[in-house]
């Protein structure tokens, strides 16, 4: 009896002290779901001036190095970089959705680094500290730096010590001891480059005491109010609404419209609705004049490529200082948010 | 219960003194600043360097050593590395002082707080400004002191348009002739106003000359331009060069001191530009080591690190005679009268367990003897109780 009448205010008193625990740990929590959510908005992202695109596993990806600064915002994964961090990402060219991100550097104020070509299996990506090697289904990062086979501890971390070769389709870097190696497409060994490559690069590799940054991409300088086309001498692009300034995008190389093999192209025009920069992207189709797409953007496009599957992808940005990926086709034209983060910088 | 009560609380000393040893980096890393310029002098027939540093350091159980966290001043000897006298600086922040100049009795600074005068015997304060004749009362924010080797006297302009002269081991600051105040008035500016100071910082230069020759460096004769190791080389009067010795640096320049130059006798006057009055500059750049035949090098210590490395080596024969690390470069560099270089570098010493949050920075003394030897002296250093080592 006795003992009885003892335990009965104990276990109460337990019972107490159990949900004063429980609703300190839920306040606790709500507390912080409060803070993440207040925190959590868009992060700033800045691409550097290249992408690269391939087929990969059967789509078409384009991939693109940026920088982004999350501070400000609760960012479990970049604590230690106050928010900073260097990160590749890959997307689908004809969903516009994300296929990878890869955390390349979290350093504090971030790492130069820019994406040198890709291929079916592998992506290059030179950096002030180094090459690194991704796999283009997965961003897993496959070597980086001194892991590189046939060029270890032999590398130079400079980012202009490394270079994609158009004309043969490989990495051209130049290691400590001021050879030329190159590695192939879809190869993951340096070797020494062929005569007639490493002639191409020699004067360059490593040459600049200060190779600048390279974020952002410079605005892309090849366009013109009137382009040319194969068998035509000027387009003129009706389909551009506004009128402040049109200008129709050129590829790189040729000078042709590009978009013309597939017969559409893409202009850039000043939005009149807007005092500031504000850019209006837009597909028509060369035949017609019809108006296929249009996204904005609020800096210059740059880095302006154009894919065998049919696209043409550049870059901008939006208006909370995010980096664009801007994908036009015949079906359209899309924009992908560059470095978009989740939950907790997820 | 009043046991676990007891044990409890050791547990939580335990706890808590045991974090200063855990956590890293910052509680036992030593985190030193210099203050601007150093002085050479003579103290008890020692060759010494006398310069003020600021000591950040992490101070570990800081109750236990409080008064190491300030600003001071020390004095060491050049040859030996020790300390002669180190000394608070009153709680004025040192890497904000200046070091003007010194005599055989005294050295001059120039801190926040005002003008001060030292004793070079023990480094005590002999006077501020308002103790020393000519100069009370002046408000040293508006005011600026410009060393003369030439006249071994500092200008100063306690108020706008006079100039006075404080000679070396007085304790006045004297009116100076026509002549004198021609030559300097106006390179001693007023309120911020006025010719530009120059900076006496070191500086890395690409040339060298030593002898009658003149060193520089280039990459291996038929390598890339890009090469990272590039090799001391001997420059001929037709632009061809001679490799010397068969050591590569990387990213490599000479450490020079900043030198000040003396203005143009009675320019001020006709002067309009900086040009009439200096009309090579400011300052001069001096490569150190001409003098006793050394190249000191400041260059990354590989071509996978912009961490540098500062290497003496022989500018005749190539030979390395020291080297020591630099990770966050080059700060300052002098050579004292005896001919020592005193090169005063940033290095990254973590203590003893890895520090992930910060880079552990502090400022650290190079005494290169004239052979060429290299000493390192690490200021302010702290042991895990913040106590100096």
């Amino acid at each position: 009896m006795t003992n009885a009448r003892v335990e009965g205010p104990r276990r109460r008193g337990t019972a107490w002290g159990v949900l004063i625990v429980l609703a300190v740990i839920l306040a606790m929590a709500a507390g912080f779901v409060a803070l993440v959510a207040a925190t959590h908005g868009p992060a700033r992202s800045e691409p550097s001036g290249t992408i690269a695109v391939a087929e990969v596993e059967g789509r078409s990806v384009a991939v693109v190095v940026y920088e982004t600064d999350t501070f400000g915002h609760l960012d479990i994964f970049r604590a230690e970089s106050m928010g900073f961090s260097t990160q590749a990402e890959a997307f689908d060219l004809d969903t516009g959705e994300r296929v990878w991100d890869t955390l390349l550097f979290a350093e504090f104020s971030g790492t130069e680094a820019e994406v040198l070509g890709m291929g079916s299996e592998y992506v290059y990506i030179g950096s002030a500290e180094g090459l690194l090697i991704l796999d283009a289904a997965t961003g897993e990062i496959i070597a980086r730096e001194g892991e590189i086979d046939g060029l270890g501890e032999d590398y130079i971390a400079s980012i202009d010590a490394y270079v994609w070769d158009v004309a043969s389709g490989a990495v051209v870097l130049l290691d400590a001891s001021g050879t030329v190696l190159s590695i192939p497409l879809d190869g993951v060994e340096a070797v020494h480059a062929p005569a007639e490559v490493a002639a191409r690069w020699v004067d360059d590799l490593n040459t600049e005491s200060d190779p600048g940054s390279v974020f952002p991409p410079d605005a892309w300088e090849q366009l013109d109010s009137r382009a040319p086309v194969p068998g035509s001498d000027w387009i003129d692009p009706t389909w551009a609404t506004g009128g402040r300034g049109t200008d129709v995008l050129l590829e790189d190389g040729t000078g042709f419209a590009a978009g013309w093999q597939w017969g559409f192209a893409v202009t850039q025009t000043a939005n009149p609705t807007s005092s500031d920069a504000y850019y209006l992207f837009q597909v028509g189709d060369l035949e017609t004049g019809r108006l296929l797409g249009t996204v904005s953007g609020e800096a210059d496009a740059s880095a302006v490529t154009v894919t065998d599957a049919g696209h043409v992808v550049m870059l901008s940005t939006n208006d909370t200082h995010q980096g664009l990926l801007v994908v036009a086709s015949t079906s359209g034209i899309r924009s992908s948010v560059i470095g978009e983060r989740a939950f907790l910088g997820w | 219960m009043k046991r676990l009560g007891i044990v409890l609380a050791g547990l939580l000393a335990a706890a808590f003194i045991a974090l200063f040893f855990v956590v890293p980096g910052p509680m036992i890393s030593t985190a030193a600043r210099v203050g601007q310029g150093m002085l050479f002098a003579e103290i008890d027939g020692r060759d010494a360097v006398i310069i003020a540093y600021d000591d950040n350091g992490y101070s570990g159980i800081g109750f236990f050593a409080p008064s190491h966290h300030d600003g001071r001043i020390t004095a060491l000897d050049l040859d030996t590395g020790e300390t002669i006298w180190n000394r608070a600086l009153d709680g004025e922040p040192a890497f904000l002082t200046r070091m003007i100049a010194a005599g055989e009795e005294f050295a001059y600074l120039e801190t926040t707080f005002g003008f001060r005068v030292i004793a070079l015997a023990d480094g005590s304060t002999v006077a501020s400004e308002n103790d020393i004749p000519g100069l009370r009362d002046v408000d040293t924010l508006k005011t600026a002191f410009a060393f003369s080797p030439s006249q071994e006297a500092i200008f100063v302009n306690p108020e706008e348009g006079v100039v006075r002269k404080i000679v070396l081991d007085t304790l006045e600051a004297v009116d100076v002739d026509s002549r004198t105040y021609d030559t300097w008035s106006c390179v001693l500016a007023w309120n911020g106003h006025g010719y530009s100071e120059g900076d006496s910082e070191a500086v890395v230069v690409g040339r060298m000359p030593v002898a009658d020759e003149v060193r520089a460096f280039a990459v291996p004769s038929g390598s890339p331009p890009g090469t990272p190791g590039k090799r001391l080389t001997r420059l001929n009067r037709d632009g061809s060069g001679v490799t010397v010795g068969h050591e590569t640096f990387v990213d490599p320049g000479f450490v020079a001191q900043s030198v000040l130059v003396e203005p143009i006798p009675q320019a001020c006057p006709r002067a309009r530009w900086d040009d009439d009055v200096f009309p090579d500059g400011r300052v001069i750049a001096e490569p150190l080591g001409a003098e006793t035949g050394h190249a000191v090098i400041d260059h990354a210590q590989s071509a996978r690190t912009d961490e540098r490395q500062i290497t003496v080596v022989d500018a005749f024969s190539g030979e390395v005679l020291g080297s020591n690390p630099a990770e966050g470069g080059l700060v300052d560099a002098a050579t004292a009268p005896s001919g020592q270089g005193v090169v005063i570098i940033d290095r990254f010493l973590p203590g003893v367990l890895p520090n992930w949050s910060t880079t552990p920075v502090t400022s650290t003394l190079l005494l290169i003897s004239t052979s060429g030897a290299v000493r390192e002296i690490v200021l302010a250093p702290h042991g895990w109780l913040g106590l100096p080592w």
